[in-house]
């Protein structure tokens, strides 16, 4: 039959069993006369000594440098990972925004091949604001693009236009578009 | 005149050495591999874990747990944290293998004592343990090992595996009723 001492015993029983505690005289007596206590005291003693060469026969020194291998392996190998992922994920953002920007400008874009109808042309729709071309007339825009069209090498860098360049018209044209 | 007394230094604590390490010290990683690596091993082997894969699940404990250093919070004790995840790894193992397999001490693991009778005894001892803590429920047989080989009260018991102490204190008597039955 189970009685207070025995509870104090088996709850002592650990750190007895480890050197960091030891039975008193009555709880000696006790151990030696209670079949249960003593059953379980056996028990304890026992089960502290297993794993006992399992753990004698590790080498600390070498499996910390284990460890420390398996820690960097492990960190090179997430580090592969998050690179697969991003590149991925770069790859799949590039392929939509050749599908999408396709779509939208008449390019090849998906389903541009069961579309038959020739009206979309690449300039159809298609916007480029640039405030500083509004107020240009004809003749000053076929300037500009036949400066863009000449290949770079046939450009003649001449000195740079100022406004001392201007004639009193274009001046007043400049001053009316600075002040909106 | 000769100088101070050398006072010992003491040794760093468990959470000074983790400190050290995150801030890229590798000698503070040894020194909590050299300090805990025994205690480790002892549960895993008294828990049911083969003999031959006793030291590979401890550098696996290691590892597991110097990459989640941020999942220890510092409140339970850093061996109680890492015989935690070696109670998770033996699991995951013991799941993987559909089932744990109940390994009995060969002869040559055990210690030759002076008197062979009682190294026989010893043997067959040790072996009916084992074959009896393989029977308990997987939280009977690892709160009893940490309460006899790691000395745990049933409040760190309950922190290391995720129980309740009430809980804990149940589970440690029904193993030891189980394991009186099957030993004596």
């Amino acid at each position: 039959m189970t009685t207070e001492l025995c509870d104090i015993l088996s709850d002592k029983m650990p750190r007895v069993v480890r050197g960091e505690a030891a039975w008193t005289t009555e709880e000696a007596a006790h151990l030696a006369a209670c079949s249960a206590c003593a059953a379980e005291w056996r028990l304890l003693r026992q089960a502290s000594m297993l794993g006992d060469r399992a753990a004698a026969g590790i080498d600390p020194a070498r499996l910390a440098a284990g460890v420390l291998a398996g820690v960097a392996a492990r960190r090179r190998q997430d580090r592969w990972t998050r690179g697969a992922w991003v590149t991925t994920l770069a790859a799949a953002a590039a392929i939509a925004l050749v599908v999408w920007t396709g779509k939208n400008h008449g390019g090849p874009g998906v389903g541009a091949g069961r579309d038959s109808s020739p009206t979309v042309t690449a300039d159809a729709g298609f916007h480029l604001p640039l405030a500083e071309l509004e107020s240009l007339d004809s003749e000053q825009l076929q300037t500009v693009l036949d400066g863009l069209d000449a290949p770079v090498g046939e450009v003649t860098p001449g000195p740079a236009p100022s406004f001392g360049d201007l004639d009193n018209h274009q001046l007043e044209r400049v001053l009316r578009s600075l002040e909106g | 005149m000769t100088g101070p007394a050398a006072t010992p230094t003491p040794a760093p604590a468990d959470a000074d050495l983790v400190r050290a390490y995150r801030a890229g010290e590798e000698r503070a990683a040894t020194a909590l591999v050299t300090r805990h690596a025994g205690p480790v091993a002892r549960f895993l082997a008294g828990a049911g874990a083969d003999s031959g894969d006793v030291e590979d699940l401890v550098q696996e404990t290691f590892i597991r747990a110097f990459r989640s250093l941020d999942g220890w919070r510092g409140e339970a004790a850093f061996r109680s944290w890492l015989l935690s995840i070696a109670s998770n790894l033996l699991k995951d193992q013991f799941r993987k293998h559909r089932g744990r397999t109940i390994v009995a001490i060969e002869d040559s693991d055990l210690p030759a004592p002076d008197d062979p009778e009682t190294a026989l005894d010893a043997t067959e001892a040790e072996r009916i343990l084992v074959a009896g803590l393989a029977t308990l429920p997987r939280l009977q047989r690892e709160v009893f090992l940490l309460r006899a080989q790691q000395g745990m009260d049933y409040e760190t018991i309950a922190r290391t595996l995720d129980t309740t102490a009430g809980a804990a204190r149940v589970h440690y008597h029904h193993a030891v009723k189980r394991l009186k039955e099957l030993v004596a």
